[in-house]
């Protein structure tokens, strides 16, 4: 399967503070929860890598990408050799990209913090611009079964991934509550069922625990609260799976820059977050440092 | 490969020992062992792949931040992590072969002990070509890297030169004050080739705030990328001047501009490492542009156009 790909951005806008969520086309007819892109940056060396926060199938529900109409946003038409993108401010949802022509097979939506070179290039890009991209990278969480009860636990911007495994695991009929938590109300992205504004997401977990009782944990966020999530969900014996952040330089498990320590049967081992991860059992994790 | 079989631009690196079908070749730890590739394009049109460095034993690799990115290219501190030369030959190897992968292994240690049994196991399994990267500390001395020093380059490079008959390339480090003498020890020591640069020793520094409160980190490990190129470019040069074993050069290239720039210098073949990283389709591009500009120009074949950018 080919990863490199080219995509056009179909809609890219601010949905909170230093937030920004972009939707490009791309010629995967799947991606899964947990799964990464891994977007190249004019005159930077490493790629920068972006969880997968939404994906849609070409022609199938489009809402998701546009939930919030950006104000003053004129009806565009940009116009390429074999592409042609219309934005129509009556879609359903206020803006509707609807294509004329072009091969793509999906939307991938990703949202990211505005913090360094990388994502201040990326916030400047424009509807129709390319970007150049590599997927699907990395690994997916475990799906729980029908009829099971999932808890999500978004920390910052570690809500991306569990925006689109709650999706998935709604279609596949698993009860899903995903919490999350921001440092202030203007840096809230939407989507929870409970949002936690200042203190921390982990505050009050232990009374969401015994009320949902949950079989299984998910989480993505700071270091910091992935390592509570795990140590709650071994207090509970609840199984988690965590999705890992690590500077990356190769993205596909070749370079080994971006390695953590695994506690295995057979004993410690390497695991590249890029390619063994980004999800990993929560109780196989070893925290360095 | 269609395209350049069309064209019959004959691109062929002959190292009499060692034959590749272009010189494009990939670096050492910036393309694994060739299992990972497969998904950007067929590995089998390059020139030759070189392996990540494997020792004698397992090496899970250092700790900590093992990446820093800088302008124009990036620091690493793997540690060398990889599977260890029992590994590499029974799983690895096997799936080279079958790929038809033309490779280098190459190999590092901490002791001239390791890298003489590592070329007993290359020369025993029939590995056509190895590359020894010398920039590892040398234990047994004080730590001080094998190839910063000349006698002790030359005592390494005769114990392999010994046991392994197969195309021996030496990789020699940028962290010298005089890298001719260093290329010399490796000629008269029986080397059939230098590879040259390796990394860079480089420091990234990265300052958090907090308040009045500062944080720091450092990463100390290799700089790499496209700002190491000026000094590949002198150091392949120097050492160009000095011996007449063939070169393979690498150091930052990123486009056929710097595989030129690089010829024109004394490489006869190069390497593209960080920009694998990149733009993972890197290598196979420049063997198609390589053989496009050939025939764009009126050039014979690649030869031709080495011989007329060291006229």
């Amino acid at each position: 399967m080919k990863k490199n790909h080219k995509g056009k951005i179909l809609n890219i806008e601010t949905v909170a503070k230093d937030t920004v969520k972009m939707c490009f086309t791309t010629e995967l007819e799947d991606i899964l929860p947990g799964q990464f892109v891994s977007v190249l940056i004019p005159d930077k060396t490493l790629r920068r890598p972006f969880s997968v926060a939404d994906f849609a199938v070409r022609g199938s529900e489009t809402n998701a990408h546009c939930e919030q109409p950006v104000e003053g946003c004129e009806p565009a038409i940009i116009q390429e050799a074999d592409f042609a993108v219309r934005v129509d401010n009556s879609g359903p949802c206020g803006r509707h990209p609807e294509f004329v022509s072009g091969s793509y097979k999906g939307i991938i939506t990703v949202i990211f913090k505005v913090k360094g070179d990388g994502t201040n290039y990326l916030k400047t890009l424009k509807i129709g611009d390319t970007i150049d991209y590599l997927a699907p990278l990395g690994n997916t969480f475990t799906l729980a079964k029908e009829g099971q009860k999932a808890l999500l636990i978004g920390a910052g911007i570690g809500i991306a991934p569990m925006l689109y495994l709650k999706k998935t695991l709604q279609k596949k009929s698993v009860e899903t509550y995903l919490i999350s938590g921001f440092k202030d109300e203007a840096e809230v992205v939407k989507g929870s069922d409970k949002t936690v504004i200042g203190g921390s997401v982990l505050d009050n977990i232990q009374t969401l625990i015994d009320e949902f009782k949950p079989e299984i944990i998910y989480s993505c966020g700071p270091r910091v609260v992935l390592e509570m999530v795990c140590d709650i969900a071994k207090k509970n014996d609840i199984k988690a799976e965590i999705a890992m952040e690590k500077v990356m330089a190769c993205g596909i498990g070749v370079c080994r820059g971006c390695v953590i320590r695994l506690n295995t049967e057979n004993g410690p081992k390497n695991a590249s977050v890029c390619a063994d991860g980004p999800v990993f059992c929560g109780s196989e994790v070893i925290w360095e440092e | 490969m269609g395209r350049i079989a069309e064209k019959n631009i004959d691109l062929l690196v002959d190292f009499k020992k060692f034959k590749m079908k272009n010189p494009i070749m990939t670096a050492s730890g910036t393309y694994g062992y060739c299992d990972e590739f497969d998904v950007f394009f067929d590995v089998k049109n390059i020139g030759a792949i070189v392996t990540k460095g494997v020792t004698l034993e397992v090496r899970s690799g250092n700790d900590g931040k093992r990446i820093f990115e800088t302008y124009g290219g990036m620091i690493n501190r793997i540690g060398l992590e990889n599977v260890g030369i029992e590994a590499f030959i029974s799983d690895k190897l096997p799936k080279l072969k079958e790929k038809g992968v033309n490779f280098v292994l190459n190999i590092a240690g901490k002791t001239v002990e390791d890298y003489v049994k590592l070329a007993e196991i290359c020369e025993n399994k029939g590995i056509e070509a190895i590359e020894t990267n010398v920039s590892c500390p040398n234990v047994k001395s004080g730590c001080l890297e094998f190839g910063t020093d000349k006698n002790c380059l030359y005592d390494l490079i005769s114990g392999i030169r010994e046991k392994y008959k197969g195309f021996l390339i030496v990789k020699l480090t940028p962290n010298v004050t005089n890298i001719e003498e260093l290329a010399v020890a490796a000629q008269n020591a029986g080397a059939d080739c230098i590879s040259a640069i390796n990394t860079l020793k480089g420091l990234g520094v990265e300052l958090n705030f907090n308040g009045a409160k500062v944080s720091k980190s450092f990463v100390q490990g290799g700089l790499s990328g496209k700002c190491v190129k000026p000094v590949a470019l002198s150091m392949i040069k120097r050492i160009k001047e000095a011996i007449t074993l063939p070169i393979i050069g690498l150091g930052g290239i990123s486009c056929l501009k710097d595989v030129l720039e690089f010829v024109a210098v004394g490489a006869d073949a190069v390497q593209i490492g960080t920009e694998n990283f990149t733009n993972p389709d890197i290598a196979e591009k420049l063997v198609f542009e390589l053989a496009e500009f050939i025939e764009r120009q009126g050039f014979k074949d690649f030869n031709n156009l080495k011989e007329e950018l060291r006229r």
